[in-house]
């Protein structure tokens, strides 16, 4: 994240871009993640997280700099993954595999795999060590997944939508097992998901992705200081308009509007409405947008100088 | 526990069906067969002489003719009928060159194992890279540190040592069990000699020769493990497709342009497990010699070469082309 400190960063990423064909799924993206942070990387479908979390991973190439914790992910991949665990929506356990095998899978090949852990967690759900991946539900797949990689004294954890397709208690409980038995100063967590306001309250930082490029790399103190949300009566928000002030973002609600704005001193907005930090979920549709219209004017003008160049 | 052992571990949970449960039960079934058709017995009248078969599987057939004993070997019909005490004087290589048959005796368990163990190590290399991305568990391999190198290699071992191992060990059970029924039965029976009917020299022989055998193939089959590992790691779906249709465009290719049998040739000597040189089936007829034939052959060295690119190829798929 932009936060300068002298730690080593976890993630180092400068420049990377990625294409397939004609789209580019990465285009130019920057950014450091350093220890002891919980990352949230948002994005709509097809916005280049998982692009990304690949080539973190080591599990595709990118162009561009790109090193994780030192290494580089695609030819390091091995040696990277002692010191990274990850649970991916598509990392499916396998079914023919039993619990205690599966433990004694990751204690064999994994040096930083600590058993009793693992089985202290697992003590605590109502899994079997001798079922099958296949007769546990998919709430109790995720447990055991998460009981295996929170046994692993890894510095980074990436977790991508880790709880799709699961049931509120199990979300819920995902969390409060990661952040008690799991999260310390020493790990770094990056997680990408579409149910932002489950994890709001747990990141530290925010990297906003959209269309390959990366639209707000922030830590979540720089977002309180750095954005306001204003929530006015119709009749305030032309006030505010005619005081000069530019929301980035403006959204009409039930007899007013709410308006988003970057940079601009909260005690001058006071006077016209309701102040409040704006929601992960509102300031990413906010900065998209932007970004969007930002991008689409500058193609506008691209689009006309070449025409005018052709004439 | 090893890093490489518990890999070799991984495989044997995951098919434990192909690799442990089918031997098993394929012995099982000689075993319990054997003992059915021994306690069944049969009576044979041949030449007016009345003769109990007391092994009911394995042609061997002893009576009493006279007050003396005698053995022979029944193999439609009866040939090789020797008197006992004759036999007893001859040294068991001499008895054996006297009658083969005796000494394919105790090599047919071996013959069947091997069989079984080609067929189970093509179906295990064929779906050994394609299960995990069919039920998308890759990416939790993936996540660990193991690297396909690792993992492709441990898939060929077991392909190449593992199950024929396996196959070795499943033949020998039954040969050893084979040999201790017999000596149990020969007590109820008129010959009370089972080192004549089947004879421990014979079983050891065959065993160690087979272990021959079973090595030479494993290196000879190195270039269709590697194709096959290659098949399972690339198929986006029927894996036996992909392992035939490329191999048969390239028959036809070149029979068609050139008008030559070359590349069926080939690939029939890794069908076959033909010996380069005397081009025996080394899955029938065993001995330490084919390990000699193979090494010698150019060949071979070719062919190690062709695993060496295949398994690089796999293990770049792997790395860089999967689905999730």
């Amino acid at each position: 994240m932009k936060t300068t400190t002298n730690h080593a960063a976890i993630i180092e990423a400068q420049g990377l871009h990625k294409q397939y064909g004609d789209f580019k799924a990465l285009n130019d993206v920057s950014f450091r993640v350093l220890p002891g942070r919980i990352v949230g990387l948002i994005g709509p479908n097809g916005a280049g997280k998982t692009s990304l979390l690949k080539g973190i991973l080591g599990l595709s190439t990118l162009d561009g700099g790109l090193s994780v914790l030192g290494l580089k992910p695609m030819k390091e991949r091995t040696k990277l993954l002692e010191q990274v665990s990850f649970i991916a929506d598509t990392a499916i356990l396998p079914s023919w595999l039993k619990v205690h095998q599966a433990i004694d899978y990751v204690a064999g090949v994994h040096p930083r795999f600590n058993r009793e852990k693992a089985q202290a967690f697992l003590a605590k759900t109502t899994i079997n060590p001798k079922s099958r991946i296949k007769a546990l539900s998919k709430g109790m797949v995720t447990q055991l997944h998460l009981a295996l990689v929170m046994a692993i004294d890894s510095k980074l954890l990436v977790l991508d939508e880790p709880t799709l397709g699961l049931d509120i208690m199990y979300r819920k409980q995902f969390y409060s097992s990661l952040l008690e038995d799991y999260f310390d100063e020493q790990k770094t967590i990056l997680i990408t998901t579409h149910q932002v306001e489950e994890v709001e309250n747990l990141l530290t930082d925010v990297l906003f992705i959209d269309r390959g490029h990366l639209v707000l790399d922030s830590s979540m103190d720089d977002i309180s200081q750095r954005f306001c949300q204003l929530s006015v009566s119709t009749e305030g928000r032309h006030q505010v308009l005619e005081a000069g002030f530019q929301p980035i973002y403006e959204e009409t609600r039930l007899g007013g509007a709410s308006l988003l704005f970057e940079g601009v001193d909260p005690e001058t907005l006071a006077a016209f409405g309701k102040l409040h930090t704006p929601s992960i979920a509102d300031l990413f549709v906010a900065k998209v947008s932007s970004a969007n219209e930002r991008r689409h004017d500058e193609s506008t003008v691209s689009n006309m100088q070449w025409k005018e160049a052709g004439q | 526990m090893n890093r490489y052992l518990i890999q070799i571990k991984r495989e044997l949970w995951e098919h434990k069906g192909a690799l442990i449960t089918t031997p098993l039960v394929v012995l099982t079934i000689c075993v319990v067969l054997t003992i059915l058709a021994g306690l069944a017995g049969r009576d044979v009248v041949q030449g007016g002489q009345f003769i109990s078969q007391h092994d009911g599987m394995m042609s061997f057939y002893s009576f009493s003719s006279d007050g003396q004993q005698q053995s022979f070997i029944y193999h439609k019909g009866i040939n090789g009928l020797s008197n006992i005490t004759d036999m007893t004087t001859q040294n068991p290589a001499t008895m054996l060159e006297q009658n083969p048959a005796m000494s394919l005796l105790p090599a047919l368990p071996y013959i069947a194992f091997d069989h079984l163990a080609w067929l189970i190590g093509l179906i295990y290399l064929l779906s050994c890279l394609f299960t995990d991305r069919k039920d998308k568990s890759i990416l939790f391999w993936k996540s660990m540190p193991v690297s396909e190198w690792q993992n492709v290699l441990t898939k060929a071992f077991i392909a190449a040592f593992i199950i024929p191992a396996t196959a070795w060990l499943a033949a020998s059970a039954y040969n050893l069990f084979y040999l201790l029924f017999m000596t149990i039965w020969s007590f109820f029976s008129s010959v009370h000699h089972p080192d004549l009917l089947f004879q421990p020299q014979a079983v050891l022989a065959t065993a160690w020769s087979f272990l021959g055998s079973y090595l030479a193939t494993s290196i000879w089959m190195l270039p269709f493990i590697g194709w096959v590992l290659l098949v399972s790691a690339s198929a986006k779906k029927t894996p036996f497709l992909y392992l035939v249709l490329p191999l048969l465009a390239l028959v036809l290719i070149e029979y068609t342009v050139l008008g030559s049998h070359h590349i069926s040739q080939i690939i029939g000597s890794y069908i076959n497990v033909s010996d380069p040189r005397t081009e025996q089936n080394m899955l029938n007829v065993s001995g330490w010699y084919h390990i000699q034939n193979v090494l010698s052959s150019v060949q071979c060295w070719l062919g190690l070469a062709a695993s060496a690119g295949l398994l690089y190829a796999t293990v770049w798929l792997r790395e860089n082309r999967f689905e999730n």
